[in-house]
């Protein structure tokens, strides 16, 4: 198996991971068309990540496990966050032309004093409360919710020159 | 063979299905001949060059994409390449999981 998977491989596995599903269900939950489900699913299925029974799709849970630690190689994920990153960029800038607003994206540069930095980080400290309480909320009161639904965040700070630092290193 | 039906298959789609005639407009390619490259005949090293320079001149106007990548492996450090390479082989893998069940049929439909 190769390293890494893509953006829309990992949904098929979170949507199998969720409930195995037929076809139709999976094409329901990922918002995926049925083409490129049957062509992830196939290569899955190569992998043994995947099983297959009676028009159903399952984890083959063993496997994942013994594969999770490649899939979630920390450069891996590095590719993937980026791959979820260009991909929300590029929607925001198609959106704005056509005056869209579905993907939203904030970059602000502030100075900031110690006082404000602590105060800002109790809003982070907040958010990322209200974010596991939700997670905790959905596992004891499940809403059927869909796969594609789901809101996707991405948020963090860091100094100027770290940006700036990590643009020259990156040549 | 692998290779011509690649590059005529790219020059379709970057220039929206060409008629014969427009192909052989593009080219300077004689319109019998480009029937029979369009049905797999073999074709010669000068006519692939041609295909592949309107392909290139397509996709970067002015500058090959190649001469840029050329550049790039003489000049950048072994990590970004690495980065670059990474996300090229993602998109190709994107890519091959969107067409993997397309057609085998010719070119030229």
């Amino acid at each position: 198996m190769r390293d890494g998977i893509l953006v829309i491989e990992r949904m098929v596995l979170e949507s199998l991971f969720k409930k195995e599903k037929n076809l139709m269900e999976m094409e329901r939950d990922t918002g995926l068309d049925s083409g490129i489900l049957k062509n992830i699913l196939s290569n899955f299925m190569m992998d043994n990540l995947i099983k297959y029974q009676k028009g159903v799709y399952s984890l083959n849970k063993n496997e994942i496990m013994g594969k999770l630690k490649k899939i979630n190689d920390k450069k891996q994920i590095k590719e993937e966050v980026g791959e979820l990153f260009t991909s929300m960029l590029n929607e925001y800038f198609k959106k704005i032309e056509q005056d869209q607003k579905n993907v939203d994206i904030k970059v602000r540069k502030i100075w900031l004093t110690p006082s404000e930095e602590k105060i800002f980080n109790t809003y982070l400290i907040n958010l990322e409360t209200f974010m596991k309480n939700v997670e905790q909320d959905r596992k004891i009161h499940p809403k059927n919710e869909k796969l594609k639904e789901k809101k996707v965040f991405i948020w963090g700070a860091t100094d100027y020159s770290t940006i700036a630092n990590g643009c020259l290193q990156a040549i | 063979m692998k290779e011509q039906k690649e590059i005529l298959q790219r020059f379709m789609r970057l220039f929206n299905q060409p008629t014969l005639q427009e192909i052989s407009n593009q080219t300077g390619i004689q319109i019998t001949r480009v029937f029979r490259i369009m049905n797999f005949a073999p074709m010669k090293f000068s006519e692939y060059l041609i295909f592949k320079n309107l392909i290139d001149s397509k996709i970067c106007p002015g500058d090959s994409f190649e001469a840029t990548l050329d550049k790039s492996l003489n000049e950048l450090s072994l990590d970004t390449i690495g980065d670059i390479k990474q996300q090229i082989e993602r998109k190709l893998l994107l890519k091959k999981l969107l067409t993997k069940n397309d057609s085998k049929g010719a070119v030229y439909a």
